[in-house]
């Protein structure tokens, strides 16, 4: 080589050694980076593999799951008459609906769920098991539900570009404004306008635009009304806001509820006795509504107990104390059998509605501890610079603290509505028949069942399961979106 | 100065406030009192559209979930039947399961309107629960041992294992029979049958007490019925009754004309097949019963004449409750002895319907 | 006359102090009145409906058996020691719960910090399982477990002495004699003079800077004084289990019932993963630049958790795990479902003859005495790990 030559190119870095990459590297890393970590990997593999193996042997073979399978709706839904079950399984269409739509808008957080839902509900329509195959076939359109619900609020945003959104929405309003003032003519521009937005929509919109776009040409006048009326809701979903997306939630599980719970007077929908709703609707009524609850009086509560006024503070202290205290089931059976007697002996309160409120006042106890907790994790600064900013003390509570309190407390306030979720399963106490007791009832009740508990509680904790892991996996995902732990 | 009118006004407001307080004190009580002149419970539970009854879910023969998701049993039917005299309608009807340490609080703040949950007839318990109907049930407690022990009386169980449940007269009749009869026992007591039936099963007690009826059926259920005997002795009396809450004799009259036409109907051999006929037919005692002729006090109570046809067509006679649920049909229970209608040398008795 | 309605020149409706006061005030006559009327419409009720209730009942002789106690305990006994001997049982399965759980906590916690891929996720996949899912459940399954284990009269039985079946655990027992006390008392003496040798030897050991072994001595000390104080005093004999009668019931030792078993398995599996995700995220929460500081001045990873991490996380990880020694005596109460005697199980029984509102309210009033127990205690600890200075 000429001395000219440049100096030889760099030769190329030597490979990692072989024991540093690639899966005999992880190995190494993670198994057997040291003799203690080797023998502990051995041992440990070796009683989990026998674990494993007699556990799947166990459910496959040796496990009866008959008594499961037999008796599905009963302990999805209690004993809620079974010509009803369409009530429910409406309800849930609803609730799959909104989900989806929540997929659609929020995206990221809500998909995993979402998805998540579709395969259980999936799996539940298709496993051999004793539903009736037109349930079965409405549990199934529910995962068609989902995806209707993620194409009605994906495609109305159109590419999610807000200058489609906000023409397909301004054409929607007026559209709607138009068919109201006029009921019996259709204009030529209202009938552009609809043509329009009909063009607009109708490639990509799905079943359910379709059907709004013929509905709107349509003569009868209650029939356009209609139209008008999913018009402006699509433009409110188009232009759709959290708050909007909130509202129709609210909306929406209300209907579920009045579905599930019937109306008096309406035929079809005559009321269902509140002691035959059991099972996992149950728990799931009860945690609905003591999460939904909790969580405002558990605020106040956490407030009462900051604020400098004496008295305030020691109410609150009192009854988070008194509540924190003392076990679930003596508190409902408290509230079932002494607290009647504090009401007018004509007043028949169900057994529901006071497990949902007993259940509701001890979850918001342990919430406003967290509460307090987050609360007191904020800085003095925040404050600080709130007041210097001139904004009054309950200003800076509402504005500042507060805020900063409950992102701290993600997690707190998530392991807590698991726990009240988990805690439903106590109203056996006083006798009402939720997932766990129908269990047992099951088992007593059935000859041919009294040696498969096992059977029956392996599957009831897989049920709670589902839901709880659930709820802790949407609350990474909020943590996450809100840059908990980044800041 | 100023801290001085300061305090006046204070002063002031707090002789408001306690005034308001005086005020809320005695306005509060008053919306109770207001209602309590209230409607006999009969009306009332006319006005709610059902019946509400206390019973169990969980204790086959008596009353449990079967595999439709309907609760049935012996005590299920007596509920039924009152609802039927009501409404005409057995199905109006709320079930509510209590357990048995809730049994007493429930019957004393009146919340339900009777209960059926194979429960003993007690001085104690009449004082203080409500009041008791009549007796549908004739019982008495007994042991369940596995035949393989080979032990032929109660008497030679000392040092044995006892599972018994919580809150009900039989866990104090086992305390009071080997006390009596100075034997040790280690009582494994359970406030759930399933768990109870559960621990018998697999050896946690080498005995099971409870009512022989409950024994004869809880047997029945097991994996091999022969391999387990009722010892002999009987060590209580347990004389099964339905209860109504105090308060209310319109009530009681009620649910006891309903139990008493139950057992009249089989005495008189009407059935569910046969109500027309039978109303058509001869006899003054059965066409007094069935509302064709004359009254055995069906305007008094505020039903309908012709009630029994409603609750023997929809739930049937005091024998077609007892064979469906624990005879023939059921368990296999023998209807034979004490549970037997008087006809037969039985103890099965009501007074009469005139 | 409109001055009247001012103070220090400010409106009376716009001045904080009054405002403050009427709030107050306002808020308190609110509760007041609520508390009153609740408890004047419950005493009514309960004269109207003949309801029982009130105390004397206590002194009466229960008349219920009571499966197992720690204190002896005879159906003629009064309801009052009935509850005393149920409430023992409560704080019986409590301690041992606590205890328990919260070893195998830091266990699953520090499995959970493992750089070892099986055991960090074989910690995980428990601690997400038990975590999840109702307590209820747990037990009832954890009961068909023991009941699955065999008969009595088929059970295992080691040396003649231990006994395992599906009624319970048996074992060998000390049981007090005469020189009980005198043996306590020398061991006590021991201890002291332990306590004594050891702030000696730290003593010297801070001053020479050469290893003294002040805590393995003061032990040694310890061990030695009891044992020799045992053999000279002879004060205990042990209690050895035997099967007894044609049922070949266990009697004697120390017994774990079946029911307690289940119930103290099921409690803390159900609590320990609890404890465990506390102490990972105790443990991470003390900074990175620690970790780092130790690993460079040469502690090893386990070391490194012993003597840097750990003891900086406890700040962290106390008060929290301290309520969960509250839920898991709470937790407790559900000893109904699987039969064992614990206060509500007991108190349910009895409610068959005493008023049941009056048991209730015993029953409340020692789970609240026992949960303001465990606040003072965390109250304490939090006051003295206060930083200081």
């Amino acid at each position: 080589m000429s001395a000219a030559a440049p100096a030889q190119a760099m030769p190329p870095p030597p490979p990692p050694p072989a024991m540093t990459v690639g899966l005999v590297g992880w190995l190494r890393a993670n198994l057997f980076s040291s003799r203690v970590n080797s023998a502990l990997t051995v041992v440990l593999g070796a009683v989990l593999l026998w674990a494993l193996v007699s556990l799947v042997g166990w459910l496959l073979f040796a496990a009866d799951w008959a008594v499961v399978t037999t008796r599905t709706p009963l302990y999805l839904v209690g004993l809620y008459p079974a010509a009803e079950y369409w009530r429910p399984q409406a309800a849930l269409l609803l609730v799959c609906l909104l989900l989806g739509v929540t997929w659609g808008r929020w995206g990221r957080a809500a998909r995993g769920f979402a998805l998540g839902l579709g395969v259980v509900l999936l799996v539940v329509g298709l496993l051999p098991h004793g539903m009736q195959p037109l349930n079965r076939a409405l549990l199934l359109l529910n995962t068609a539900a989902l995806g209707l619900g993620y194409l009605l609020t994906a495609r109305l945003t159109l590419g999610r570009l807000p200058v489609f959104r906000r023409v397909a929405a301004a054409l929607h309003a007026r559209a709607a404004r138009l068919y109201l003032r006029r009921p019996n003519r259709l204009p030529p521009a209202a009938w552009l306008t609809v043509q329009a937005s009909r063009l607009l929509n109708a490639g990509a919109v799905g079943l359910g635009y379709l059907l709004t776009a013929w509905l709107a040409l349509e003569r009868r006048p209650w029939v356009r009304r209609a139209a008008a009326m999913q018009n402006a809701l699509a433009a409110r979903l188009a232009l759709g806001r959290p708050k909007r997306l909130a509202a129709l939630a609210i909306v929406s599980v209300i209907a579920a509820l009045l579905l599930i719970r019937g109306i008096e007077g309406v035929p079809g929908l005559t009321p269902v006795n509140t002691q035959d709703i059991g099972g996992l609707l149950l728990n799931l009524l009860l945690a609905l509504f003591g999460i939904v609850m909790s969580m405002p009086l558990g605020i106040a509560l956490a407030l009462g107990r900051r604020s400098n006024l004496p008295v305030v503070k020691m109410v609150c202290v009192g009854f988070i104390e008194l509540v924190r205290g003392v076990p679930l089931i003596t508190l409902l059976f408290m509230s079932r059998h002494i607290l009647p007697l504090t009401f007018p002996a004509n007043i028949h309160v169900d057994a529901l509605y006071l497990s949902a409120i007993t259940i509701t006042l001890f979850s918001s106890a342990y919430m406003a501890e967290n509460v307090r907790g987050g609360m007191a994790a904020v800085s003095e600064g925040q404050v600080e610079a709130a007041r210097a900013l001139g904004l009054r003390g309950w200003q800076t509570t509402l504005l500042v603290t507060l805020p900063q309190g409950l992102r701290n407390i993600i997690p707190a306030i998530v392991g807590q509505s698991i726990s009240l979720f988990k805690d439903t399963s106590l109203v056996f106490i006083i006798g009402m028949l939720d997932l766990v007791e129908m269990g047992r009832v099951t088992i007593q009740g059935n000859q041919e069942f009294l040696d498969n508990g096992r059977e029956v509680y392996v599957f009831i904790a897989l049920v709670f399961w589902v839901f709880t892991f659930s709820m802790s996996f949407v609350s990474r995902r909020i943590e996450r979106a809100l840059g908990v732990g980044r800041r | 100065m100023t801290p001085v009118r300061c305090r006046r006004l204070l002063a002031v407001l707090a002789l408001g406030c306690a005034a308001a307080l005086a005020a809320c004190g005695e306005a509060g009580p008053p919306p109770g009192d207001a209602a309590a002149p209230a409607a006999s419970r009969l009306e009332t539970i006319q006005a709610r559209g059902h019946l509400v009854c206390a019973g169990r879910n969980d204790t086959p023969g008596y009353g449990f979930v079967d595999d439709t998701g309907r609760i049935s049993g012996f005590d299920v039917d007596l509920c039924r039947a009152v609802a039927a005299a009501v409404f005409g309608d057995p199905d109006k009807l709320e079930l509510r399961h209590v357990n048995a340490t809730e049994m007493g609080v429930t019957m004393q703040s009146g919340e339900v309107d009777m209960m059926a949950r194979a429960i003993t007839r007690t001085t104690s318990r009449e004082a203080q629960w409500g009041n008791f109907v009549i007796t549908m049930l004739y019982d008495g407690q007994g042991f369940l041992v596995p035949a393989s022990l080979g032990v032929a009386s109660a008497r030679e169980l000392s040092g044995a294992a006892v599972c018994v449940a919580s809150g009900t007269t039989t866990e104090l009749n086992l305390a009071d029979f080997f006390r009596q009869s100075g034997m040790a026992y280690n009582p494994v007591v359970f406030e759930d049958s399933s768990v109870l039936l559960d621990a018998y099963k697999e050896g946690q007690c080498d005995v099971y007490t409870h009512d022989r009826t409950q024994l004869y059926v809880l047997r029945q259920q097991l994996d091999d019925p022969n391999a387990h005997v009722i010892l002999p002795e009987t060590i209580s009396e347990e004389p099964l009754t339905p209860i109504v809450p105090h308060g209310d004799e319109q009530w009681f009259d009620v649910v006891k004309t309903v139990m008493a036409g139950l057992i009249y109907a089989e005495a008189y051999g009407v059935h569910s097949g046969n109500v027309d006929a039978m109303a058509a037919g001869d006899n003054v005692k059965v066409k007094r019963l069935l509302g064709a002729e004359g009254s055995f006090g069906q305007e008094t109570l505020g039903l309908a004449d012709t009630f029994m046809r409603g609750v023997i067509t929809s739930v049937g006679n005091y024998g077609e409750i007892f064979d469906r649920n624990l005879g023939a049909q059921g368990f296999g229970l023998p209807r034979a002895g004490r549970n037997d209608l008087w006809t037969n040398g039985g103890q099965l008795y009501a007074p009469p319907l005139r | 006359m409109t001055r009247l309605f001012t103070v220090q020149g400010v409106p009376v409706w716009r001045n904080i102090v009054v405002l403050r006061w009427v709030t107050q005030l306002v808020s308190a006559v609110l509760v007041l009145s609520v508390v009153a009327l609740f408890f004047v419409n419950v005493s009514r009720e309960i004269e109207a409906r003949d309801i029982p209730f009130g105390f004397s009942f206590l002194t009466r002789a229960a008349q219920i058996p009571i499966g197992e106690t720690v204190i002896p305990y005879d159906p003629s006994d009064s309801y009052a020691y009935g509850l005393l001997a149920a409430a023992l049982n409560t704080v019986k399965a409590s301690v041992l719960g606590v205890i328990l759980a919260t070893l195998l906590g830091i266990l699953v916690g520090v499995a959970r910090l493992s750089s070892n891929w099986l055991l960090n996720k074989a910690a995980l996949v428990y601690v997400e399982a038990f975590r999840n899912t109702p307590l209820l459940v747990q037990l009832l399954f954890w009961f068909l477990v023991v009941l699955s284990l065999p008969q009595v009269r088929e059970g295992y039985v080691a040396f003649d002495a231990v006994y395992l079946n599906n009624s319970g655990f048996y074992l060998p027992w000390p049981v007090p004699v005469d020189g009980f006390w005198l043996w306590l008392g020398a061991t006590a003496l021991g201890i002291a003079v332990a306590v004594i040798a050891a702030r000696h030897l730290q003593r010297r050991e801070t001053e020479s800077g050469r290893s003294t072994y002040p805590i393995l001595t003061a032990a040694a000390i310890a061990v030695v004084v009891s044992v020799i104080a045992l053999l000279v005093f002879s004060p205990m004999t042990l209690d050895i289990p035997r099967a007894e009668g044609r049922f070949g019931r266990i009697q004697g030792g120390a017994q774990l019932g079946g029911s307690f078993t289940a119930l103290l398995v099921g409690l803390v599996l159900y609590t320990a993963a609890f404890i465990a995700e506390i102490v990972r995220a105790g443990v991470q929460s003390v900074g990175k630049g620690q970790v780092e500081a130790a690993r460079s001045s040469g502690l090893s990873a386990l070391q490194t958790l012993r003597y840097v991490t750990f003891p900086q996380g406890l700040r962290v990880i106390i008060p929290p795990t301290i309520s969960q020694f509250l839920n898991l005596t709470k937790n407790s109460s559900l000893a109904a479902a699987i039969g064992y005697p614990d206060l509500v199980s007991v108190a349910s029984t009895m409610t068959q003859i005493a008023p049941a509102i009056s048991l209730i309210a015993i029953v409340m009033l020692t789970y609240l005495a026992m949960s303001l127990t465990y606040s003072l205690i965390g109250n304490l600890y939090n006051r003295s790990i206060r930083f200081k200075g």
